[in-house]
């Protein structure tokens, strides 16, 4: 696989390539280095270098930038407002129902019955979000940090009692991952043992 | 302290292994009936828009790519967000000053259907310098996904990719880097005007093969050769021959333009270290015969 990406680097472009600066440092870990492994992780770091080199020339720029001016804020919201309008309006023709007073339309396909939002699950009912859910907007490379931060909440005894969540005011959660199960397997284990 | 010295640059996200099952001529059928919902209009700078001319959307397109780069979203983000882009502007005259807004939007939308952490509001109005608001973003979501019908499932051509890939007589680490840069065309054709009318499985088709012979596969398989393998994937996206290597030829000029372009700016900004790249530019033909 190396032999033909060597290849690659004297046909068409290779020429554009080397003065863009791309694969020099691959190109130095062949000669020096029979190391299979770092071998391979030169090379990803070349192609993200290919894809800057090719896609992103003048990345010295500032990302951050205004490119036309200021929008028109006014237009916005009243083109806002107007299709917000037009979607309720449709909506409520189409189910028979006044989303914005909560009442039955009278004359549609639909017969609405009241529930008591006791009886629905807790999916349907409002929640509020705390404060907490700001450790988990932390972005992408703080994620592992964030949820071992926000771990606690996760408890087994939050997972067995679902509708809780919500009412008591937990944050609901954006993302699961494997590890919290684990997690709350464990804490459970121990538990029972003790038990 | 050894944990420490582990690599940190690999992905924190989890995600799950591509299912086999889905790499199937079913899906792939399917695949290619459903793009045909989801193409822009060819020609909606002259039709529909009035203010908005083709080299306003590369400059948008250029902001967007830096974004998602910037952000590492995931490789789809970027096709994706200019699809919804284009939808919208087949359909709905747009002023120049709303083109950001517009594509800090389609950004925010392809994000959350593809990212298990998608970009925030706040973080794409920084990336505006501050000249939209979260709520004016969030205002804007509303009249692009009433425009686009709420129907945000388009096809990509990364969807194709993996298809034509697992089709391919090659080696799983040489899929890798084949994947990358096919990857990389069509994040290339996305910000080019050209490739509007194009669906997503002949950018696919179109990326898959340039990269072939960029990366000079051909002596690894006959069936790479290029002359087999567009009429091969030609018949896999039920296309003419002819078209597919047109839309080689173009992908591969405008790889050779842009790389001129980047070479042009790395002159005026790196002009001493030149000198010894164009040094380098030899050494490859030494470095073949090494034997690894």
């Amino acid at each position: 696989m190396f032999y033909g990406r060597l290849q690659a680097l004297n046909e068409v472009p290779a020429k554009d390539l080397f003065s863009v600066g791309i694969y020099k440092r691959l190109l130095l870990f062949f000669v020096f280095s029979d190391q299979f492994c770092i071998v391979l992780f030169f090379i990803q770091i070349d192609i993200m270098d290919l894809k800057k080199g090719i896609l992103l020339s003048s990345s010295n720029r500032k990302v951050c930038r205004n490119l036309f001016g200021p929008v028109d804020r006014d237009q916005l919201h009243a083109e806002y407002q107007e299709i917000l309008q037009k979607v309720t309006q449709d909506s409520a023709l189409k189910w028979g129902f006044d989303f914005v007073n909560e009442t039955p339309l009278e004359g549609s396909n639909y017969q609405w019955e009241r529930v008591p939002s006791g009886k629905v699950p807790a999916l349907y009912r409002s929640c509020f979000v705390t404060a907490s859910i700001q450790g988990i907007r932390l972005g992408k490379e703080n994620e592992p940090v964030a949820l071992e931060q926000t771990g606690k909440p996760f408890s087994c005894q939050n997972q067995e009692s679902t509708p809780k969540k919500c009412s008591s005011g937990v944050l609901k959660r954006k993302q699961t991952n494997i590890t919290d199960f684990y997690q709350s397997k464990k804490m459970f284990v121990q538990r029972t043992e003790k038990a | 302290m050894e944990h420490q010295l582990l690599c940190c640059e690999v992905e924190t996200i989890k995600r799950a292994y591509q299912d086999a099952n889905l790499l199937n001529d079913r899906v792939l059928q399917t695949m290619l009936k459903a793009e045909e919902n989801y193409l822009p209009s060819a020609n909606y700078f002259k039709c529909v828009q009035k203010e908005i001319v083709p080299y306003m959307r590369k400059i948008v397109a250029t902001w967007m790519l830096e974004v998602c780069e910037e952000q590492k979203c995931e490789e789809e983000v970027f096709p994706l967000a200019m699809n919804y882009l284009d939808r919208f502007l087949s359909v709905e005259p747009t002023k120049k000053t709303r083109l950001q807004l517009l594509g800090a939007t389609c950004m925010f939308l392809a994000s959350k259907m593809k990212e298990t952490i998608p970009l925030t509001a706040e973080k794409l109005c920084i990336y505006t310098d501050n000249s939209i608001r979260p709520g004016e973003l969030l205002q804007m979501e509303l009249l692009v996904l009433n425009k686009l019908k709420w129907d945000l499932a388009s096809v990509t051509p990364h969807d194709f990719i993996e298809h034509f890939l697992s089709k391919l007589p090659i080696h799983q680490d040489t899929k890798q880097i084949l994947r990358k840069h096919a990857q990389t065309f069509v994040a290339l054709c996305a910000t080019d005007v050209k490739f509007i009318a194009n669906p997503p499985s002949m950018i696919a088709a179109g990326s898959v093969s340039a990269a072939v012979q960029g990366l000079h596969l051909k002596n690894v398989d006959h069936m790479l050769s290029s002359q087999n393998l567009t009429e091969f994937l030609s018949q896999v996206i039920k296309s003419d021959p002819d078209c597919l290597r047109a839309c080689q030829e173009q992908i591969e000029s405008l790889l050779e333009t842009s790389l001129r372009q980047a070479q042009q700016h790395n002159i005026s900004s790196e002009t001493k270290t030149l000198d010894e790249e164009v040094d380098l530019s030899c050494t490859p033909t030494d470095v073949r015969d090494v034997n690894i």
